[in-house]
């Protein structure tokens, strides 16, 4: 089975960590942690996802700068974003909500949903369609 | 009882100046006159005025032919230097004519020589003193009355019937420029001009008719000079019979008294307005007060609550990236071969149910400290009741809680963020929920009403986001539990944030303080409240027009 590259930028290394493991463990992806959010890019460049799962608070740079870069760079520019975040405040997070055209998840995601949500990104992404026209993740 | 003496009974002997030639016709009156009278006798006129400058007399019995003086004349000089004495006047038989023309110039009496007795010139004398002392008195009296008509500040007159003037006093004659004689026999058209006179004889006139006294004030304005008061007391003079023989009028200048009533009328008229604006000022001030202590206690509590929610948001960031890594963690356990062999299972359950309420306390906290925004679009609000109740239909099962709804089928479309006021539902119905831990009943109910003005004013203690006002439609929602109520002394701090009533670990405390904040970000209110025989009951208002 063609394994997935994801590659999570946080701060938080237990964060990153634990969805290492857990992503791993359904022998479906292949994880990167980077938890310095300044080295972000270069581990980019060199791990070369299909996925980056990103934080929005971090220091140095934040996850919304990160995202820019990205889009911005022409290798990683096609490279499908989805943002875990601890400071989603509306109630409509807990169901997922898309901004700016990134598909905002809201810590602590479960495990099954977040498959759920990367792998619909990633099936967009396939299709070449737009990431907003992909269908919610069930709450 | 003992008489009293003849010299204590007696009357004082009557001192008679005799004035005769004659020294029989003398001795004749002497002996008439008797031992009652004590009499200086002389013979002529000089030598009767001489004894009266030095001696005290009772009468004079006068003859008016005498050696130094004869007729008339010995009368008229005699009077001239002894007017207040009463005189007799003798005379022979051949000049009664001149006696009787004395009595006319001033004699009390007279008395024929020849044709007296004792009787008639004792009884002739006690007139004469008596007449005369009348006269005097009557004269006393005249001058009293005339010192006093002369000498008040007033202006007196009097008219006859026709509005002739009869009296006038000095003072009013002065007014007029005229003597008394130019005044009495004239009417007011003779002093006054037309309209003035016409009106004079009007308020005679109707003196006249009612017989009763008539009080004014008239007003004059001088050709030059300011405008002069005039106090008027008219009445009618009645004549010996009763009856009205014309007027009488006393008036006096009541300018300053006028213009000082006019000043006090002012002052006080200014002073009530003064007063007036004191108290208009002070319920001014009061109010402001109120509203400045209102502000101030909204701006702390706002203060408060903006305190509360950076905190807030900052505790949430900080404590959800831990529960993130937890909840990853319990995934992965949950994903084990293990997990499903007990007590693994239960553990893992217990360890998800709790990450659930942590999540659920951030969240609360998120959306307490999140930016007040609302989405508003028309929507149904009995299909958003209709809902939330479904989102709470697994709270309701246990304990059994039997739902009645009484919604108002006609309701209109309502602005609101559909959302939010779900999440505002299912919060106040959690709470009816919890608040019936043995099971109860739960009525739901929706109508419209118009706010009458009592109800547009907010509630004492109500925060002031937003008014109603007097005749607006508003929607109102009503939840009524049948639990076991607010204690009364929490009702008024169950919208503070942190502030529970339930036990320990069944509430946050941010439930009711979110959704007030919902409800009033929809310009809306919810209120709380005890109801008479148990439970609570929930009130949101919301409005059905936006300006």
């Amino acid at each position: 089975m063609d394994q997935k590259r994801i590659l999570i930028i946080d701060d938080e290394a237990t964060f990153t960590r634990m969805v290492r493991i857990n992503l791993e463990q359904t022998k479906r992806y292949v994880v990167r942690e980077e938890n310095r959010a300044p080295h972000a890019l270069t581990t980019a460049h060199e791990f070369k996802p299909d996925l980056i799962l990103l934080d929005v608070i971090m220091p140095g740079v934040d996850g919304g700068e990160l995202a820019s870069r990205i889009k911005a760079d022409s290798l990683l520019k096609e490279v499908p974003v989805i943002f875990l975040t601890a400071t989603v405040s509306k109630r409509e997070a807990a169901e997922g909500v898309f901004t700016g055209g990134y598909l905002f998840l809201p810590k602590p995601v479960g495990l099954k949903n977040l498959v759920e949500c990367m792998e619909n990104v990633l099936a967009a992404k396939k299709h070449e369609h737009d990431p907003a026209e992909v269908k919610k993740p069930a709450s | 009882m003992t008489r009293p003496s003849q010299s204590q009974v007696q009357p004082p002997a009557r001192r008679v100046l005799l004035t005769e030639d004659s020294p029989a016709d003398a001795l004749l009156l002497q002996s008439l006159l008797g031992a009652e009278c004590v009499v200086t006798c002389v013979s002529t006129l000089a030598e009767g005025m001489a004894v009266c400058s030095q001696e005290q007399f009772d009468i004079v019995l006068l003859d008016l032919f005498l050696p130094d003086s004869r007729g008339l004349d010995t009368l008229m000089q005699f009077q001239t230097l002894h007017s207040d004495l009463p005189i007799l006047v003798m005379s022979g038989l051949d000049d009664e004519q001149t006696a009787a023309a004395a009595v006319h110039e001033g004699a009390q009496d007279y008395l024929v020589k020849g044709q007296m007795d004792e009787v008639l010139l004792h009884r002739a004398m006690r007139y004469a003193i008596e007449r005369k002392s009348a006269e005097r008195a009557l004269r006393e009296s005249e001058a009293f009355y005339q010192s006093l008509v002369e000498n008040l500040p007033q202006y007196i007159y009097r008219k006859d019937m026709a509005g002739r003037f009869t009296f006038a006093n000095r003072r009013f004659c002065t007014q007029l420029g005229k003597t008394p004689a130019e005044v009495v026999g004239h009417t007011d058209l003779d002093f006054f001009p037309p309209e003035l006179a016409e009106k004079y004889q009007a308020d005679d006139r109707r003196v006249l008719a009612a017989g009763k006294l008539f009080e004014t004030v008239e007003e004059h304005t001088p050709t030059t000079g300011e405008k002069e008061y005039v106090q008027v007391v008219k009445t009618p003079v009645f004549n010996a019979q009763g009856r009205i023989v014309g007027t009488q009028g006393i008036f006096w200048d009541v300018t300053a008294r006028v213009r000082g009533e006019e000043r006090l009328k002012k002052a006080h008229s200014d002073l009530a307005r003064s007063r007036e604006d004191l108290l208009r000022t002070l319920v001014d001030l009061q109010r402001s007060h109120s509203q400045i202590k209102e502000a101030q206690l909204q701006v702390i509590e706002m203060e408060k609550m903006h305190t509360i929610g950076q905190m807030a948001a900052g505790i949430a960031h900080e404590v959800k990236n831990p529960l993130a890594v937890i909840r990853m963690g319990v995934d992965f356990f949950s994903n084990s071969p293990e997990s499903e062999a007990e007590p693994t299972s239960t553990i893992i359950k217990d360890m998800q149910d709790a990450l659930h309420r942590a999540d659920s306390i951030i969240m609360g906290l998120l959306d307490f400290s999140a930016p007040g925004k609302v989405e508003l679009r028309p929507a149904d609000l009995n299909m958003l009741l209709r809902s939330s109740l479904n989102l709470v239909r697994h709270e309701l099962k246990t304990p059994h809680i039997s739902v009645q709804t009484e919604f108002c089928e006609h309701l209109p479309a309502v602005l609101v963020d559909a959302n939010k006021i779900k999440q505002v539902f299912v919060n106040v119905l959690t709470n009816a929920v919890h608040a019936m831990p043995e099971g109860g009943t739960l009525t739901v109910r929706t109508y419209i009403k118009k706010l009458t003005p009592e109800e547009a004013k907010p509630s004492p203690g109500a925060r002031r986001t937003h008014e109603f006002r007097a005749g607006e439609r508003v929607l109102v929602t009503e939840f009524d539990d049948t639990g076991t109520g607010i204690p009364e002394d929490k009702l008024g701090r169950v919208f503070e944030p942190f502030f529970t009533t339930k036990e320990t670990g069944k509430g946050t405390g941010l439930g009711l303080t979110v959704t007030r904040k919902i409800v009033e970000l929809h310009e809306g209110t919810i209120q709380l409240q005890n109801q008479p025989e148990r439970g609570a009951r929930a009130t949101i208002t919301l409005r059905t027009e936006r300006s």
